[in-house]
């Protein structure tokens, strides 16, 4: 599977551009994380790679299909998304939430099928044992990876992650970054991730898409691109980069 | 509170032009009015609530919000003495614009007061004891005769014709009453308790019915018949229709509001109360109703049974409902236009029962 | 993922284990509609059977089985009681239940918020002005000849009116669920203002009436109007049931339903005229009965969940028991005069629903 967004601009009103003509490309096995401070386009890049919002020119591309062109459940086949934020009022048991992600499979019936690809992607996330629990009843990190359950159970060929571990502790953020490179590396799936932490995208990425107002600063490996130049122009903030001996470095900002 | 000049303007000119009628109309009534305060020092009346009102002398100006009073003094030709109505009242006087002051139920103190008047009429329920005693230490009379319980309408319309300096009139209504009231009695007199017919009697809602301490009582029992919803426990009850089919009444009352227009004065479209009728006695399974095979199914506007001048017409065409027999030789129809002639002195215009009798 | 051999047949267990509890699941709710469609019968039965007249059950027995076998002894007024009177009410009252909840049931949906009636969009007083209008100037509009479809055919055309000006006001605005809301309840008061100026300017015998109206009532709907009801309620049902999957998705929000491949403002759109068309044709021939369209979406949830294949027919089933035993209630308890329908709902709905609501939480 290979995504190619060329020079997408996106803005809510005509003037001010958010996006303002981006380019990047994606494979199978490959786990991008966009990476960029609050406001710098890196949501809205997300939405309209799947037609949630509507680019005003350029580009998004799967496989050399159009996505614009393509029927809702043919996208949705495709690629799947997790929000940022989930609306609060969704409720359900945690089947019936994960079950949602089979609907561009299914016509009204629930086949068995169906049922068993929900039931093992439970199984998988170590979450058969809430299946008949209220989703409002878990917790934060059980209802983020219920809401990435429900997003596998579309089985698309690309993922797409607004802040999956922005409100997350440390094992539940170490869970689902986890989860997200087996995705790429053992299921061969492409992920597209927004992340703030930079020590996470350091660690998990394949590539990293550094934006700054809309536009790309810098992209490619990790490495690369989150280095104190970039940070410093990008963040207005110094870094300090510590080496380990696993070699990925690790970030800390420096506080006057 | 503001007002526009033109408005003003024509405020002050009703005003003038009332106070001139009131002086040539006082200058007219001076002789009756001198020869009757001879006979008694002061006039003494007993009002709807049971209060004793004294006045000096009859009644020169007066504010109603009482639409059943102002009929009353049209018959008295005392329509003029209204300077100031509420507004539900029709304006009294041709060509002359009486003012309005407020909703028939919301008194309007200041209003009053602008106006001067001698007294004023309204139901006892709308007015305060605050703004009655705000009212009585500026000089004017609160009076409650409100000619709602037609039980009552006799002493009543008497009392206003005292309160007028009208006892004549009020006289010649009394006798006409009380001369056909005495008419039912007798008749009513060969009909046997047990041979009593049952009423079932519809206010101008659909199924809403009365029971004994409501207004249509007094009506049902003057016209000899037995309400078949008196020992309900609210006062208007919401009747269940299938009780109505089984209790299978031997005649049916419906009322009907002079706003449907459909009866009333100057109403007179027989297509419309044919097919309202027509409507009525097609509900469900009414066509097994002993009322409706008898053709005892009688609509009346709320004219001839809830005024206090109707009411004794009301009463006829009930008792003729029910008792045909005894009541062959009464036209209905006849009466109330005579009652029309006596009290007003003209032709009665209008569709007021139907069918008729 | 690498496993060895036991630890795959291990987990196929479990999923064979886990999928034997779902379906029992849905046995169970599949199991919980039939029950209540059962109590719905039960109920019906009970309702056709007690009134102010004394036909009873052993009546009613006899009358429908005169239908095929005359039977000597059944008069017409009690055939007509029960074929004219109490046949047509209880379908008038399980037909308006219905039509109540699930138009209930799409709205808290469609705005995601618990506090949402069908009323809350101002249907109720867009109804009210335009049955105040037939009323209070009823005999005004005697030439349009409408009869005594007069009131409902205003009410309909009042209340869909309202409809139409909450939505042009909120699309001509950001058109999100909130300014909806803030639209529905503004134009809602302003009808409200014009029924008040009318009772104010109108004559006190015309009064009743609307007042009787404003509370309710399930007698006297004509057997056309049943029809008209039914056959909006059976449309409205097919389409919610079609589109159950869809409904369900739309809980989870605009976005992530778009992502699932949902037509979000489509299926919003379906919602909103569908409960405008179930409440508009209720309200237009049984008058405003407050609620039922409230409360029994929730008691649905309660019970059933959420999910719409299972919660429209069982959401159907609550609103007409409850309205049904209302008016059984209202029908009896002072007999023969009718309490109206709208305040015996309230008084056995509410604590019924402040229980489930304490219990819920006890839980």
């Amino acid at each position: 599977m290979e995504l190619h967004v060329e020079d997408m601009k996106f803005g809510y009103t005509k003037k001010s551009l958010v996006v303002k003509g981006v380019s990047f490309s994606a494979r199978s096995g490959q786990l991008i994380s966009l990476i960029g401070p609050n406001g710098s386009g890196k949501t809205t890049i997300v939405k309209c790679i799947n037609k949630i919002l509507k680019p005003q020119s350029g580009t998004v591309s799967l496989d050399g299909k159009n996505v614009q062109k393509m029927q809702p459940f043919e996208m949705a086949q495709c690629i799947s998304y997790v929000p940022q934020f989930t609306n609060s009022y969704i409720s359900g048991s945690v089947m019936d939430i994960v079950m949602m992600g089979r609907r561009p499979y299914i016509k009204w019936k629930i086949s068995e099928e169906d049922i068993e690809i929900v039931l093992s992607i439970l199984q998988e996330l170590e979450l058969d044992h809430l299946a008949h629990e209220q989703f409002q009843e878990l917790s934060g990190g059980q209802k983020q990876k219920i809401l990435i359950a429900r997003a596998l159970a579309q089985k698309p060929e690309l993922y797409l992650f607004d802040e999956p571990i922005s409100f997350l502790d440390i094992k539940n953020q170490i869970d689902i970054m986890e989860l997200a490179r087996n995705m790429v590396v053992k299921e061969k799936k492409a992920v597209i991730m927004v992340v703030h932490d930079l020590n996470m995208a350091m660690r998990y990425s394949d590539q990293v898409i550094l934006l700054k107002s809309g536009e790309v600063e810098a992209s490619g490996l990790p490495k690369s691109v989150l280095n104190k130049k970039h940070i410093r122009t990008v963040y207005g903030v110094d870094i300090k980069i510590i080496e380990d001996e696993f070699i990925t470095p690790i970030y800390e900002p420096c506080v006057n | 509170m503001e007002m526009n000049g033109k408005k003003m303007l024509k405020r002050l000119l009703c005003l003038i032009m009332l106070g001139a009628m009131v002086i040539t109309l006082g200058a007219c009534s001076t002789t009756e009015a001198e020869t009757k305060s001879d006979s008694a020092k002061g006039i003494t009346v007993t009002d709807t609530m049971g209060r004793e009102i004294t006045i000096e002398k009859p009644l020169e100006k007066i504010v109603t919000y009482n639409s059943g009073l102002s009929e009353v003094l049209t018959s008295f030709g005392s329509e003029a003495t209204i300077i100031g109505r509420g507004d539900s009242v029709p304006n009294p006087v041709l060509n002359v614009e009486v003012p309005t002051v407020g909703k028939w139920n919301e008194p309007n103190i200041e209003a009053i007061m602008e106006l001067k008047p001698d007294a004023v009429f309204t139901y006892a329920a709308n007015m305060t004891a605050d703004n009655e005693t705000i009212l009585e230490n500026a000089g004017i009379k609160c009076i409650y005769l409100e000619l709602t319980d037609v039980s009552k309408s006799t002493e009543e319309v008497t009392a206003l014709g005292k309160l007028f300096g009208k006892e004549d009139k009020a006289e010649a209504f009394v006798k006409f009453h009380d001369k056909y009231e005495a008419i039912i009695e007798k008749k009513l007199k060969n009909i046997k308790e047990e041979d009593r017919a049952t009423i079932y009697y519809e206010g101008y809602t659909d199924y809403k019915s009365v029971n004994k301490e409501a207004g249509g009582q007094a009506l049902i029992t003057a016209a000899g018949g037995i309400n078949i919803a008196a020992d309900e426990t609210a006062k208007y009850p919401e009747i269940s229709d299938e009780w109505v089919l089984e209790r299978n009444p031997d005649a049916i009352v419906k009322l009907v509001s002079s706003t449907k227009k459909i009866l009333g004065t100057d109403l007179t479209d027989q297509g419309a109360v044919t097919s309202f009728y027509n409507t009525l006695i097609a509900r469900p399974s009414w066509g097994n109703l002993q009322a409706v095979k008898d053709d005892k199914v009688i609509l009346l506007s709320s004219e001839v049974a809830t005024t206090a001048f109707g009411s004794i017409v009301g009463e006829l065409y009930i008792a003729k409902t029910l008792y045909p027999e005894q009541f062959k030789d009464i036209d209905v129809q006849k009466v109330h236009e005579e009652l029309q002639k006596t009290l007003f002195g003209t032709d009665l215009v209008g569709i007021f029962a139907y069918p008729s009798k | 993922m690498k496993m060895s051999k036991t630890e795959k047949i291990k987990m196929e267990k479990n999923i064979d284990q886990a999928k034997l509890n779902y379906m029992n699941k849905r046995s169970r709710k599949i199991l919980f509609i039939l029950l209540l469609a059962l109590a719905l019968v039960v109920t019906a039965v009970i309702s056709i059977a007690i009134g102010a007249s004394s036909v009873n059950l052993k009546t009613v027995i006899q009358v429908f089985g005169d239908v095929f076998v005359h039977n000597e002894s059944i008069t017409d007024m009690q055939r007509d009681i029960v074929f004219s009177i109490r046949v047509p009410r209880i379908i008038t009252a399980i037909l308006v239940g219905m039509a109540l909840s699930n138009a209930g049931l799409l709205m808290q949906g469609i705005f995601q918020n618990p506090l949402v009636s069908p009323y809350t969009l101002g249907v109720s007083n867009g109804a009210s002005f335009g049955a105040s209008l037939a009323i209070i100037f009823g005999s005004s509009f005697a030439f349009l000849n409408f009869g005594e479809f007069l009131l409902p055919v205003f009410a309909f055309a009042f209340s869909v009116l309202t409809m139409m000006m909450v939505y042009g006001v909120a699309k001509m605005s950001n058109n999100t669920s909130s300014t909806l809301i803030l639209a529905g309840v503004a134009i809602g008061y302003l009808f409200s203002a014009l029924v008040s100026l009318i009772k104010y300017v109108s004559d006190v015998k015309d009064l009743p009436e609307l007042v009787f109206w404003t509370m309710g009532s399930l007698s006297g709907v004509p057997w056309e109007g049943i029809a008209i009801i039914a056959v909006a309620l059976a449309g409205s049902i097919i389409l919610m049931m079609g589109f159950a999957w869809d409904l369900n998705i739309m809980s989870a929000g605009e976005e992530t339903a778009i992502s699932i491949g949902v037509n979000y403002k489509r299926i919003k759109m379906l919602s909103f005229g569908i409960s405008t068309l179930l409440t508009a044709v209720a309200v237009s021939f049984t008058g405003v009965i407050g609620f039922i369209g409230l409360v029994s979406p929730h008691i649905t949830k309660m019970l059933i969940g959420n999910d719409y294949r299972y919660s429209v027919p069982a959401s159907s089933l609550i609103g007409a028991l409850l309205l049904l035993i209302a008016d059984t209630i209202g029908r009896n308890i002072i007999a023969p005069t009718q309490l109206p329908v709208g305040i015996v709902t309230s008084m056995i709905g509410v604590p019924f629903f402040l229980y489930l609501i304490v219990r819920k939480r006890g839980k």
